[in-house]
């Protein structure tokens, strides 16, 4: 088949074999650690990066820049959690809240794909602050204070059908395994008639409707992937932590801004960019939070948050094409999966 | 059966309300029309300009209105400070770069805000605070209405400025095809700049109306930048008049909207307009 | 030249505010012709393709391709139809390699990425392309760009191809290699709608010719009757016919 030949081909040259070293080490991990902080670190990497992987397809593959992606995360978070109520294990919650994710966002590129860049993401940005004031208040579903998960599961013992593990460790390797998928399922699509639609959207859209793209339709398709995958995180985080409340799964600098940071550190005309800009900007991050946080008390947060701005304005005004593209640009190393192939050789 | 004199009292507080949010999305749109970057950090500029006033009439007893005047400079100077030293260089850059780097002005500006003067709300009661005037059976809010009147003032004052002075027209002419206003001889470099500095002071001033009444916290940008950018949408991007008039609307909306729902979600309500509106017609309700 | 207008627009109105730019305007393009279409800048005809192709709808008036009415559908539809366009200032898929360019028509067109790849590396042959192939759009020159955006809209298997002035900035050799290619694009059976400034390489290339100005249509005839009529001479104000 076509499409392994192409994943060999990715995978003999010089990033892939990198990679597939370090896909090695991810999997043995948890054999050799056993710092559970540090894995639970790592799993939080993993969890980032597949919102990463999934925020990029709509901004560095198809030029939709978003800024509200925490909608898809807490669309994901709340309907497995509400599913768990009910009774119905927590991978059905997630392909469920995946799913829905990827309807609502489908739904929303219908408006959204009339906006021009600029205010396609402050409509993001701002969609964001309307679900976080709807669940903030909405009762039904907790409001304010959040949902805990049902206490008969926090009394069971711990199974995988309703992975309510104590450990880090399963969920460590959940995230890993769902970021593998994904990470498969955007090559194939990326490597295909969607995907070259996508890009030509992201270049030039007059020129894609031109070509006979329906470019709101595949607007639309790039979102609907990209809040598939987001929900399906939100489901993650929800079975990990057991809680959830609107100012963590709907939060703008925790769920939206990371994403953002993240690619644009690890590079956003790649696929394997997003995720090395997590694996810096995560565990950076966080530990931040804990360290100095600790000491500053509540002005903390400002400060921390300032400086994802500081390195924002940095990242964007000197390198936007973040470290994966300053490698390619220095001919080091070209990327994995990287989007645009074909040499400069002017 | 909705009693008509509520709806009547909403309305007119509406319009008031309005017009003191048309002076904050006029400034969103006009640096849009001349420069085509959105202004993120718009709502957070106002954020600063409240707090000013806050500071002033704290510490040194001064009134808001004067407060306002002084955000006016200091939205200025700011604008100046920012757009030379930040903006200006990366103008020619894809869209993603002007993005992200107003989007960082709005968390720096914002989370140092956080960080400087804690996340506590703020509040400043001039004397015409709770005054509350009795025209013909409708009660109006003096703060809602001195506000309003600045706002109308000020409002004027712009579409006085870019459509009678030389300056003005080059500016408007500068958001209409850049390269024919380079070749009169406008200094689009400049032209830039002081669309940014006006947009920015103008969010200066709002700031010092909306302190006599509206409570000062650092995330009240967000709501602001929501607001604007609900305004403009409706209003139609590039229209001047257009965004005033969305500015009424919205402000109408939520006075009447707050009749019927919880005041939290009056926000949620401008968001359904924009969505229909983009729905139904793009380009808003005059925009080009 | 048969008889059948492949190609019809029925009294096509646009204003922008104040300013009409296509001003009751109704032609005919005939099956397996070379059109011309000229005048000054500023006469409306990038309007006019822009009307015709979907990516502005018209105040008034209608635009018919093979008898079927196609205005106001939107511009990838009359694209996927058999209505394609090059735009004046060219718009290639800058990070995409020249063969992806054409394979995005192509695969419009046909669901295979084999079969689009077949397709696009026949097309670039057909341009002169081929070494260029893996090259990145972004590095190649204008006149590769312009023969890029004929084989990308060629892709889409089009029976009639409007092209915006694909002779402008082209030396004389490109000039004449680019009407041999026109020409046998028409061999290929599309039909053209070439507009153009480049008065030689319309006279050489065209049958017909319209010509615009201040919005309307001013003139219609052979390339000897056009630059004969005096109207057309005064649109022009002496310029070079």
């Amino acid at each position: 088949m076509r499409a392994l030949r192409m994943i060999k081909a990715e995978l003999s040259t010089k990033a892939g074999r990198i990679f597939t070293a370090a896909a090695i080490v991810a999997v043995i991990l948890p054999l050799v650690v056993r710092d559970q902080f540090f894995i639970n670190a790592m799993m939080l990497v993993y969890m980032y990066s597949i919102i990463a992987l999934a925020w990029n397809l709509m901004n560095g593959y198809t030029g939709l820049l978003s800024f509200g992606h925490a909608v898809f995360f807490g669309i994901g978070a709340y309907t497995l959690m509400l599913l768990l109520y009910r009774g119905v294990t927590p991978w059905i919650g997630m392909l469920l809240g995946g799913l829905l994710s990827a309807g609502f966002a489908f739904l929303l590129g219908i408006p959204f794909s009339r906006l021009r860049s600029h205010w396609f993401a402050l409509g993001t940005l701002v969609l964001g602050e309307i679900f976080l004031i709807v669940f903030a208040n909405w009762r039904a579903v907790g409001g304010a204070l959040g949902l805990d998960q049902p206490r008969r599961l926090l009394l069971s013992p711990p199974s995988i059908y309703w992975l309510n593990y104590a450990r880090p460790t399963p969920y460590y390797y959940l995230a890993l395994g769902i970021l593998g998928l994904e990470l498969l399922l955007l090559y194939l699509i990326l490597n295909s008639k969607p995907g070259y639609f996508f890009q030509a959207i992201r270049e030039d859209e007059e020129a894609a409707m031109a070509s006979g793209i329906n470019v709101t339709l595949y607007k639309c398709i790039s979102m609907a992937i990209s809040g598939f995958f987001t929900g399906v995180a939100g489901g993650i985080y929800t079975v990990r932590f057991g809680y959830i409340d609107p100012y963590a799964v709907f939060s703008m600098m925790r769920i939206s801004v990371y994403p953002v940071i993240a690619g644009l550190i690890g590079g956003v005309y790649s696929l394997i960019g997003p995720i090395i800009g997590s694996l810096i900007f995560v565990p950076t991050a966080e530990y931040l939070r804990a360290i100095v946080g600790g000491t500053l008390g509540s002005r903390f947060q400002g400060v921390h948050f300032a400086s994802f701005g500081i390195v924002l304005l940095i990242i964007s005004m000197r390198i936007p094409e973040g470290l994966m593209g300053w490698l390619e640009m220095r001919g080091l190393l070209k990327p994995l999966m990287s989007s645009g192939g074909g040499s400069d050789e002017r | 059966m909705v009693d008509l004199w509520l709806l009547g009292q909403a309305t007119t507080s509406g319009l008031l309300l309005g017009c003191i949010y048309a002076v904050v999305a006029l400034g969103l749109s006009l640096i849009w029309g001349v420069m085509e970057i959105v202004n993120f950090a718009h709502g957070d500029f106002l954020m600063l300009s409240m707090y000013l006033s806050y500071f002033l009439f704290t510490y040194l007893g001064l009134d808001p209105l004067i407060g306002a005047i002084l955000g006016f400079l200091m939205g200025l100077a700011l604008g100046f400070i920012v757009e030379k030293g930040l903006i200006e260089k990366v103008l020619g850059s894809p869209p993603i770069v002007t993005i992200l780097v107003t989007f960082s002005i709005l968390l720096i500006i914002r989370y140092g805000a956080m960080a400087a003067w804690g996340p506590g709300v703020k509040t400043l009661h001039p004397w015409y605070f709770m005054a509350i005037l009795n025209l013909w059976g409708v009660r109006i809010s003096m703060a809602y209405l001195i506000g309003a009147l600045i706002s109308l003032a000020a409002t004027i004052a712009l579409h006085i400025f870019l459509k009678k002075t030389y300056t003005g027209i080059a500016l408007r002419a500068t958001s209409q095809n850049r390269l024919a206003a380079e070749l009169l001889g406008i200094d689009a470099k400049k032209m830039y700049t002081l669309s940014f500095c006006i947009g920015v002071a103008l969010v200066g001033l709002a700031g010092g109306v909306l302190s006599t009444f509206y409570y000062v916290v650092p995330e009240v940008g967000g709501r602001f930048c929501l607001l604007s950018f609900v305004i403009v949408v409706l209003g139609g991007f590039g229209s001047l008049l257009g965004t005033f008039l969305g500015g009424l609307i919205i402000g109408v909306a939520e006075e009447i909207s707050a009749i019927f729902i919880p005041p939290v979600m009056k926000d949620v309500v401008a968001f359904i307009i924009f969505l229909l509106i983009l729905m139904l017609k793009p380009s808003g309700l005059f925009g080009r | 030249m048969s008889g059948e207008a492949i190609l019809r627009g029925e009294g096509l109105v646009k204003r922008f505010g104040g300013l009409i730019a296509v001003n009751e305007v109704s032609f005919n393009l005939y099956r397996g012709e070379i059109l011309g279409l000229i005048g000054p800048n500023g006469a409306g005809k990038t309007t006019l393709f822009n009307l015709i192709t979907g990516f502005l709808k018209p105040d008034r008036g209608k635009v018919y391709f093979n008898d079927k009415d196609i205005t106001g559908w939107p511009p990838h539809r009359i694209a996927l139809e058999g209505v394609a366009r090059t735009f004046q200032l060219v718009k290639p898929f800058l990070r995409m390699t020249a063969l992806e360019n054409v394979m995005i028509s192509a695969l419009s067109k046909v669901g295979g990425l084999e079969e689009a790849e077949e397709t696009a590396l026949e097309l670039l042959e057909f341009l002169n392309l081929s070494d260029k192939r893996d090259w990145r759009a972004s590095s190649l020159t204008i006149v590769e760009r312009k023969k890029l955006e004929i084989a990308r809209a060629l892709a889409l298997k089009p029976e009639v191809l409007l092209l915006d002035e694909p002779i402008a900035g082209l030396n004389p050799k490109e000039v004449d290699d680019m009407l041999e290619t026109l020409r046998e694009i028409r061999k290929r059976g599309v039909t053209i709608l070439i507009v153009e400034h480049v008065m030689r390489a319309i006279m050489n290339i065209c049958e017909r010719i319209i010509v615009m100005h201040y919005g309307r249509l001013i003139a219609e005839g052979t390339p000897s009757e056009i630059s004969s009529d005096p109207k057309v001479i005064e649109a022009y104000l002496g310029g070079v016919i």
